[in-house]
């Protein structure tokens, strides 16, 4: 397989976006022209819908590039440019055990193995991370996926659910609910010698949500506003049989950090709910802190912390393991794409006095102070006494002090 | 040794769980004994101060175990079986002096019994009878026989609890059982 030097062809002058009909366009995107719907209408402003087109194209992300990045999927031209990511970095099977064997390949519930791979990169600027792939059976195939092999990855970023096994507290528990940003590698290469490790991301989608907005610390008692938001992209899943009339997508929902300090040009335009935006950016680790009022992760807390107490120990010694664990447990972290870039389709900008306002609350609809759910009412008594008198008569054994032996072992119960 | 009972059963982890009656904390655990006098489930208490190492206690396996029936009011944690007028609350019954992983071969030796008093008026399930004890929250239960009058003293020749699960959570009715009594209520 050969892959496109994506950097070059960023840097080639490409086509204005919106030239492909997206799967979710309802004809009146702002700036579309897709000379079907409203054609005549537009007809007389065409003059100067195409100059305004020329000067965006100029501006434009490189759309034909990206075009050229998804040829190069497995399938040709069946994936759309709304939803891209390109990778370059070092991949890691992952270990487990002190023993360092490799993790085995998980099942999915519909028959799938996929083999469990970490993408290490290490920025130019210094940041360094690292961060899961899910790498199929077929990639697999193209011997690309080894220990330290140097990789250039295209895909697609989606939130998936998984379970952290650090909560379980107990061995058929599967853990604590969590939401985790995924790679699915569509394609993958050797990287270029000269690439440096890093990442590209283009989201084209309606904003999910409000805002969270929280103030991160670049220096002593300095702050700068980081807005959370939601990216839904709806993608074209054609049909394998040309000229076939049904029509699929796939929705993903992909989160993303956008500074308000004014360094971002439009980082307005992601504050609004429904907003269609066009943005770009590149994958980085975010540290959150969870919830501690989840009785789920007081569970979890309370039973770690008895493990480490039965443990014993100078008490000191015990409680400095303790606030160890709590501190491990409470932080996670999360791959989220940090906007560099953005473009309003269609919607409404927020205006700085709104956005100052945005800030100064911390957020939107989606900031509620998260209230844990109210225990279940209690039964009633009777209720609870007949379940109760209903077990006793269904124990299947009667202490032999108080029924005589049936045979069995003399001191059996 | 009088009134040691000796149990063996699968234990679950043991956890540590504060007092409902003073300051303090236990290590406990839930036996469901296969051999002894005791069925059903059993909540077992070590006092804090006496494990020092809790890892060490025969956890998730086959133990023996030897207690006396001390029953001790504890706050329940997730996943304990809960008192249906306490909530907050379980109930242990016994109190480990030992407890090891289970040779799979030494039976558990017999248990004398403790004598308890009735202080309420039975109450007939099945073929059998429950009734209110001396000892606060734990049930005496006869699976056969003639109830026995308020204030007649009897010997409990066996512990163990059931549990039933209701609206979510897991409630425990410990038991103290009892010998069947004759006519005159004779245990």
């Amino acid at each position: 397989m050969t892959m496109i030097d994506w950097q070059a062809l960023l840097a080639s002058p490409g086509t204005a976006p919106g030239a492909i009909p997206a799967a979710d366009d309802d004809g009146e995107d702002v700036g579309m022209d897709d000379g079907t719907a409203g054609g005549a209408a537009n007809g007389a402003a065409n003059g100067a819908a195409d100059a305004a087109a020329d000067a965006a194209a100029r501006a434009a992300p490189p759309d034909d590039a990206l075009r050229m990045v998804m040829r190069e999927h497995p399938g040709g031209d069946r994936g759309d440019d709304r939803n891209v990511c390109v990778l370059i970095g070092t991949v890691r099977r992952e270990r487990y055990g002190p023993n360092g064997k490799a993790r085995p390949a998980t099942a999915t519930p519909l028959g799938m193995r996929y083999a469990p791979y970490r993408i290490e990169i290490e920025e130019p600027g210094g940041r360094a991370f690292s961060m899961p792939l899910s790498v199929s059976a077929r990639l697999m195939e193209t011997g690309l996926f080894t220990d330290g092999a140097r990789v250039q990855i295209s895909g697609s970023v989606r939130l998936e659910q998984t379970y952290d096994r650090a909560f379980a507290v107990h061995p058929d528990d599967a853990g604590l609910p969590t939401w985790e940003t995924r790679l699915d590698v569509l394609a993958v290469a050797r990287a270029p010698e000269t690439a440096p490790d890093g990442s590209w991301v283009k989201l084209v989608g309606a904003v999910d949500g409000g805002p969270a907005i929280r103030d991160e610390v670049i220096g002593p008692g300095v702050r700068c506003p980081i807005a959370t938001v939601r990216i839904r992209c709806r993608s074209a899943v054609p049909s394998i049989v040309p000229g076939a009339r049904a029509a699929h997508a796939l929705t993903t929902l992909t989160p993303a950090d956008v500074a308000l300090d004014g360094s971002v040009e439009n980082a307005a335009a992601l504050l609004k709910h429904g907003n269609q935006v066009v943005v770009e950016g590149r994958l980085l680790p975010r540290v959150y802190q969870r919830r501690r009022g989840d009785p789920r992760i007081q569970a979890a807390l309370a039973a770690a912390e008895e493990a480490i107490r039965a443990k014993g120990g100078p008490a000191d010694e015990v409680d400095r393991r303790v606030a160890a664990m709590r501190r491990r447990m409470l932080t996670g972290v999360r791959m989220t794409v940090d906007v560099g870039y953005v473009e309003l389709v269609k919607g409404r900008m927020l205006t700085d006095e709104e956005v100052t306002r945005l800030i100064a609350t911390g957020g939107g609809p989606r900031r509620t102070p998260g209230t844990p759910p109210p225990p279940p009412p209690l039964p009633p008594r009777a209720e609870i006494d007949a379940a109760l008198d209903a077990a006793l008569l269904a124990l299947p054994s009667v202490p032999t002090a108080v029924a005589p032996p049936n045979g069995g072992a003399p001191w059996m119960g | 040794m009088d009134g040691v009972i000796e149990l063996i059963g699968r234990t679950s982890q043991w956890r540590r769980r504060m007092r409902r009656d003073g300051e303090g904390a236990v290590i406990a655990a839930w036996l469901r004994p296969a051999a002894g006098a005791a069925a059903g489930v059993v909540g077992v208490y070590l006092p804090e101060e006496r494990v020092p190492d809790g890892a060490a206690l025969p956890a998730r396996t086959q133990a023996i175990i030897r207690a006396t029936l001390r029953p001790l009011h504890v706050h329940a944690l997730d996943g304990d079986h809960r008192l249906p007028h306490d909530p907050d609350g379980t109930l242990l019954l016994l109190e480990a002096l030992d407890a090891a992983p289970w040779d799979r071969v030494t039976p558990p030796l017999p248990w004398t019994g403790a004598p308890v008093a009735l202080t309420a008026p039975p109450r007939a399930v099945g073929n059998g009878w429950l009734a209110d004890l001396s000892l606060p929250d734990v049930v005496g239960y006869a699976p056969s026989g003639v109830p026995a009058a308020v204030g007649a003293v009897l010997v409990g020749r066996a512990v163990g609890g059931v549990t039933a699960e209701v609206g979510g959570r897991s409630w425990l009715r410990p038991l103290v059982w009892l010998a069947a009594a004759d006519a005159a209520g004779r245990a």
